[in-house]
């Protein structure tokens, strides 16, 4: 294969997706094919560009696949997931409920685990819910157990049972000690989670 | 690219780093999944001297992103160093892990799918299947480079967490893409924090930042000649220790149990967790208010 000596003209080859006619999404989406502009390369059809074009259209395709498989990760949370709790689960004690230790505990657990997604104030991170409003607030001991331990993984909550049952404990412990978010903002976070 | 990796190295700087209790396994995969937009970046060593061969220092690693709370995906790089030879890269792997049920059960399935770009100079050893043994590892690796080996792995991952315990069973079915038969192996592990809530010693040295446990793991034949002859296992005890700024130390010295085995291999590990590198690439609305 001939290859653009010049580094310009190297980068602009590199920059688009090969040859007319073997990629599709860039013949559909218009893409000018600089190769034409700048350089004119082998032979439209040389066997040589072929399978290295047929390689890179797969790639792009792949990388844009993933892209919007990731960009459409996080569904807003909508409480759903309160409906697979069974009676039982929701009605489980806390063993750590009221101890001041179990709140220090839950607090430094928090940081830990989940301030990367909810925020260091609990009070959410984009589509990432408030964890001080009302529903969560008014959610029993045994809900909260519930979805640390399942997540709600079509809404994008990891399922934390990797962390001992103690631990997860003390985390509701310290969600439950966390004051209700602002009102002015409480509106909207209720539609949130 | 030396920009690109700079700029990544300053962005990430920023970003909050997390050190969710790991398990402590180099081999064994549970059903635990990445966090969805967070990024491990995670280091395994592996350090073994077949006998006939030079002593190898094989190096991988492992990026692994939560690309929906259900799915991960990982990208390995790895290279080894052998004593009296070379130092070489020796390929790569691309993988994906995804839970089909929603919720926790008893016993939990996870399907793994990956593909391996690398060759027999490869020392990683982060799986052992069919009738890998000992003199695999004793070959120069001038000779090993020049052999490619484009594979596909599948593993069903089954693991269940019950009492603080982690048990994970991983069975391994992995194809030569060119010529050679199914080959199978096996990977069991259990583990257990020394502490199964934070108490009141929060220092690094508490013992809920420590995970200890054991793996076992080897071949288990190929399509053609299924069963345990002529098929290395190994045992490894396993020790991990999560430390207050996000790393995660880890640590197995790993033993042979039969004569196809290496007699020993030294493993160490490190990773350390970016949260929400998503939001570099996709701002949220919260974030530009």
């Amino acid at each position: 294969m001939t290859k653009p000596t010049n580094p310009a003209r190297r980068r602009a080859n590199a920059s688009v997706a090969g040859s007319p006619g073997t990629c599709s999404t860039h013949a559909a989406s218009g893409a000018p094919h600089l190769d034409a502009e700048v350089w004119a390369g082998p032979p439209p059809n040389s066997s040589a560009t072929r399978p290295r074009s047929a390689a890179r259209c797969v790639f792009s395709n792949a990388c844009l696949a993933y892209l919007l498989c990731t960009s459409v990760a996080f569904a807003e949370a909508d409480g759903s997931w309160l409906n697979h709790v069974s009676p039982k689960e929701s009605a489980r004690n806390n063993p750590y409920a009221s101890s001041p230790a179990s709140v220090r505990a839950g607090a430094s657990l928090y940081r830990r685990d989940c301030a990367s997604c909810h925020g260091a104030d609990a009070l959410g991170v984009g589509k990432r819910p408030s964890l001080r409003s009302p529903r969560v607030q008014r959610a029993t001991n045994g809900e909260l157990h519930w979805l640390l331990t399942n997540g709600s993984l079509t809404n994008g909550m990891p399922a934390w049972s990797r962390l001992p049952d103690g631990e997860r404990w003390q985390l509701v412990t310290y969600l439950h000690a966390l004051p209700l978010e602002p009102a002015k903002d409480a509106t909207r976070k209720e539609s949130t989670h | 690219m030396l920009r690109l990796a700079v700029s990544l190295v300053f962005l990430a700087a920023g970003l909050p780093p997390m050190a969710a209790q790991e398990l402590p396994y180099f081999i064994t995969y549970s059903h635990d999944l990445e966090e969805p937009g967070s990024l491990e970046i995670e280091t395994k060593l592996a350090d073994g001297h077949p006998q006939g061969g030079g002593r190898f220092n094989a190096a991988a690693l492992e990026l692994e992103y939560g690309t929906r709370a259900w799915w991960t995906s990982e990208l390995y790089l790895e290279g080894q160093s052998t004593a009296s030879d070379s130092t070489v890269f020796t390929g790569l792997r691309i993988e994906n892990r995804i839970r089909p049920l929603m919720t926790e059960h008893w016993i939990n399935p996870a399907l793994y799918v990956e593909l391996e770009d690398i060759n027999e100079a490869n020392r990683s050893l982060l799986e052992v299947v069919g009738h890998d043994t000992w003199t695999d590892l004793a070959e120069p690796n001038a000779i090993g480079r020049a052999v490619k080996d484009r594979e596909a792995e599948l593993k069903l991952i089954l693991s269940s967490n019950t009492s603080g315990w982690n048990i994970s069973e991983n069975l391994i079915f992995e194809k030569n893409l060119r010529h050679a038969p199914w080959e199978f192996g096996y990977a069991l592990a259990a583990s257990r924090p020394l502490r199964l809530d934070v108490g009141s010693n929060e220092r690094a040295w508490a013992p809920q930042n420590f995970s200890v446990g054991a793996e076992l793991y080897g071949g288990l034949g190929d399509r053609n000649s299924p069963g345990l002859h002529e098929t290395s296992h190994y045992f490894a005890p396993v020790v991990s220790w999560g430390l207050p700024g996000g790393v995660t130390l880890s640590a197995s010295p790993g033993f042979g149990l039969n004569g196809n085995s290496l007699a020993t291999i030294f493993r160490l590990g490190t990773s350390y967790e970016l949260g929400q590198v998503s939001r570099l690439i996709i701002p949220r609305r919260q974030d530009l208010r």
